[in-house]
């Protein structure tokens, strides 16, 4: 990967300002980007500023103006490696930095704030930036900034964005207007809201720093118009969101220091360790497991356990509770459930270490999920053996039943998830670099496609209005019983009734949930 | 056989085709229809007809009814394996034909006095082979094709244990087919863990997104 840092700023280099008493900004970024490894960072800086950055022993690539960075920079993408793009006033926090650094698809980090015009603005639909501005590029309705670090993992395509720019950027005429308002949320469909992690992002939105982000810069910013032109070539461009990590760009001394004590006041770790936690969990999860479980698998990490141990801790524990059960007496019950809750517990775990500690494998996903099924099933056969030692009749029908409702119940799972990415995506739209405003994103809504009828998007709609209810999204949750409400239900019922109730209750609930998902999916292939 | 344009169709079909796991009868006759036959009516119809006739022919122990779903399941479905499957409720095919193949194998199972605890071991073996294919295949890795058609296929599996019942070997057929299958199924998993122990980046597939995960 080549790491393009951006010293654009005239006179002064904003880069050059002191971080703390130690070192400036730019020596903070390229000691954050030496730590993770990033070897090969290459510094484009305006003539007049270059003395001063080699003075402190760098390599620095001169560079006149906007075409010639960008000519640079298309150079550099011609090696055909994933570039970066950040600008060397950027303090940016290291958690977000790393995440920049694994992400998989071209990125930019953005902020869902309001615009002021200090900073680039973004449109951002669904996790992705669909429209930027610049001074030449005007954006209908933002609802963010890009915050001046770009990750793109097309190199070709950049370098061609870069020539086309490198012609045109003179000819391009200044917007007066960097926004244009239309006042209307765009692209509000249904299935907005049915997208909970987006809303959750949503109402995380980042609070505005009273210092950060007040001054516009004053220099040219390759990185925001390469954004422009990625995000009007249809290339998918992800929005990163900050969300309560830093990155500002910073062009006085005062922002250096509010940059400085804004990075200092985030717990990295924490939000790591929260990070590591699935969003969109059940509830039984959410409230009886993710509570404290991130604090196992902080444990677990500091232990150097990988993921797959974790799983395997897991699948032990869940043995020794299907042995339990076997043994059908109420001792045996009770422990037999609590070692499943806990079974559970670390089934979560091994998933927040492979998140926290940034491992995943190919063999990790697939032992994990293979294990899980596992354990539920070995917990129903011991469940069934202990009942036939001590009572008369047996209910090994009745595990047969539950194990073959679950299993078809996943099943519908897999295949419909097979038929949903059935949908071509949406093509990006594509607008010319030499338009300056981005009305082609939004054409007139044309009567025939306003509203479709049907019982199908009848469903989709009820779903769609049932999501705004409160606490329904927890209830739709619940009613599909999930992996926890299986666990949890599995284990007390097993605690303090019998295997028969513990089956006949999977049975119950889990018919429920067959019904409604079913249902509800049919009528969303019709629709 | 139609024929594939799209990548991704392509790749969709292959899923949904390896969610099915045909034998090679059915395959077979799925060559011979060339993919023209859709798959949802016909899997819907032996789905209900099987309920009718193993709720009439357990409650009987009347064997020609406990064979007739095997029978009927090969001859209808069988000959719609090579479709496409790119029906808008064509996803509900792959599930149905689980649901008939575990529900046929427990009640011809417990109609036949096979053991209780050997019917949940082969539908364990069976259940494990299904999941197993959907999460190895998730990642990209594809297991050999003669797995499957040493795993039997629903077809092959229904079959043999109808035959067993009428010549009253349902008890060793399920014993041998539950062993035979678990050393298959669980070998082959082993050894592709093992081979793809090291590298490789996990896609992590979210399965709270899947209702019950």
């Amino acid at each position: 990967m080549t790491f393009v840092v951006l010293a654009t700023e005239p006179d002064d280099p904003t880069a050059e300002l002191a971080y703390d008493d130690r070192v400036t900004v730019l020596d903070r970024l390229l000691a954050q980007l030496a730590a993770h490894n990033v070897s090969d960072v290459r510094i484009v800086a305006r003539p007049e500023a270059a003395p001063v950055l080699r003075k402190n022993g760098r390599e620095v690539i001169e560079s006149p103006d906007l075409a010639t960075d960008l000519l640079e920079i298309g150079r550099l993408a011609r090696a055909g490696r994933e570039l970066y793009l950040a600008h060397a006033d950027l303090v940016i926090s290291d958690e977000l930095l790393v995440r920049l650094l694994y992400d998989k698809t071209t990125t930019a980090v953005t902020a869902r704030q309001p615009v002021t015009g200090k900073r680039p603005a973004v449109r951002i639909v669904r996790r992705r930036v669909v429209s930027a501005g610049s001074p030449f590029h005007q954006v209908t309705d933002p609802d963010g900034v890009f915050r001046g670090a770009l990750k793109v993992t097309e190199p070709e395509r950049l370098a061609d964005l870069c020539d086309r720019l490198t012609m045109l950027v003179d000819l391009l005429p200044r917007v007066d207007v960097p926004v244009r308002r239309l006042g209307r949320r765009t692209a509000e469909g249904p299935e907005v809201f049915v997208d909970n992690d987006a809303r959750d992002e949503f109402d995380r939105r980042v609070e505005q720093d009273a210092v950060l982000g007040t001054t516009a810069p004053r220099g040219d910013d390759a990185a925001g118009l390469l954004l422009v032109a990625l995000a009007r070539s249809g290339t998918r461009v992800a929005a990163r969101n900050v969300d309560v990590l830093v990155c500002e760009r910073v062009l006085a001394p005062e922002q250096a220091d509010a940059a400085r004590r804004a990075v200092e006041a985030v717990d990295e770790d924490a939000v790591r360790l929260a990070a590591a936690v699935k969003s969109n969990d059940g509830f039984f999860t959410t409230y009886f497991v993710s509570s404290y479980s991130k604090y196992l698998a902080r444990w677990a990490a500091r232990m150097r356990l990988t993921p797959n141990m974790v799983t395997c801790i897991s699948m032990a524990i869940a043995a020794i509770a299907a042995l339990w059960f076997a043994e059908g007496t109420r001792t045996g019950l009770v422990t037999g459930g609590i070692l499943l809750y806990f079974a559970f517990v670390f089934d979560c775990v091994d998933g927040q270490v492979a998140r926290y500690t940034r491992q995943f494998s190919t063999l990790g996903a697939w032992l994990d999920a293979t294990f899980d099924r596992a354990k539920e099933y070995l917990a129903y056969a011991g469940l069934a053996v202990g009942y036939s030692v001590t009572h008369p009749g047996d209910v090994w029908g009745l595990a047969c039943a539950v194990i073959i409702l679950q299993t078809c119940r996943h099943m519908v799972d897999f295949s419909f998830a097979v038929h949903k990415g059935a949908a071509p995506p949406a093509p990006i739209k594509e607008i010319p670099l030499d338009v300056p405003d981005d009305s082609l994103l939004d054409p007139p809504a044309r009567a025939a496609a306003a509203r479709r009828g049907g019982l199908g998007m009848l469903a989709v709609r009820a779903s769609a209005a049932l999501e705004r209810v409160p606490g329904a999204r927890w209830a739709k949750k619940i009613v599909i019983l999930p992996i926890g409400e299986r666990f949890a239900l599995i284990a007390l019922t097993a605690a303090f009734f019998d295997a028969r109730v513990t089956f006949l209750a999977l049975l119950a609930w889990g018919g429920l949930a067959a019904a409604y998902t079913l249902s509800g999916r049919i009528l969303r292939s019709l629709a | 056989m139609t024929v594939e344009t799209d990548p991704r169709a392509a790749a969709r079909t292959a899923q949904q085709r390896a969610y099915r796991d045909d034998g090679i009868l059915s395959r077979s006759l799925g060559e011979m229809a060339g993919g023209r036959l859709g798959p949802l009516a016909p899997t819907l119809i032996v789905g209900a007809l099987t309920v009718l006739v193993l709720i009439l022919g357990a409650s009987g122990g009347d064997l020609p009814a406990l064979l007739a779903p095997a029978v009927l399941l090969t001859l209808l479905v069988g000959p719609t394996s090579t479709h496409p499957h790119d029906g808008r409720l064509d996803w509900l095919v792959p599930p149905v034909i689980r649901a008939i193949e575990y529900g046929y194998l427990a009640v011809l199972g417990f109609s036949q006095g096979v053991p209780r605890p050997l019917v949940y071991t082969l539908l364990a073996v069976l259940v494990y082979h299904h999941y197993d294919t959907v999460y190895r295949t998730r990642q990209g890795l594809w297991p050999p094709d003669w797995v499957y058609q040493a795993g039997l296929g629903w077809d092959g599996r229904m079959l043999i244990t109808a035959g067993a019942a009428m010549i009253g070997l349902a008890t060793p057929a399920y014993a041998v087919l539950a062993l035979y299958l678990g050393v298959l199924f669980g070998w082959e998993s082993v050894r592709t863990w093992l081979e793809n122990e090291r590298g490789g980046t996990g896609t992590e597939i979210d399965l709270e997104e899947e209702a019950g995960a």
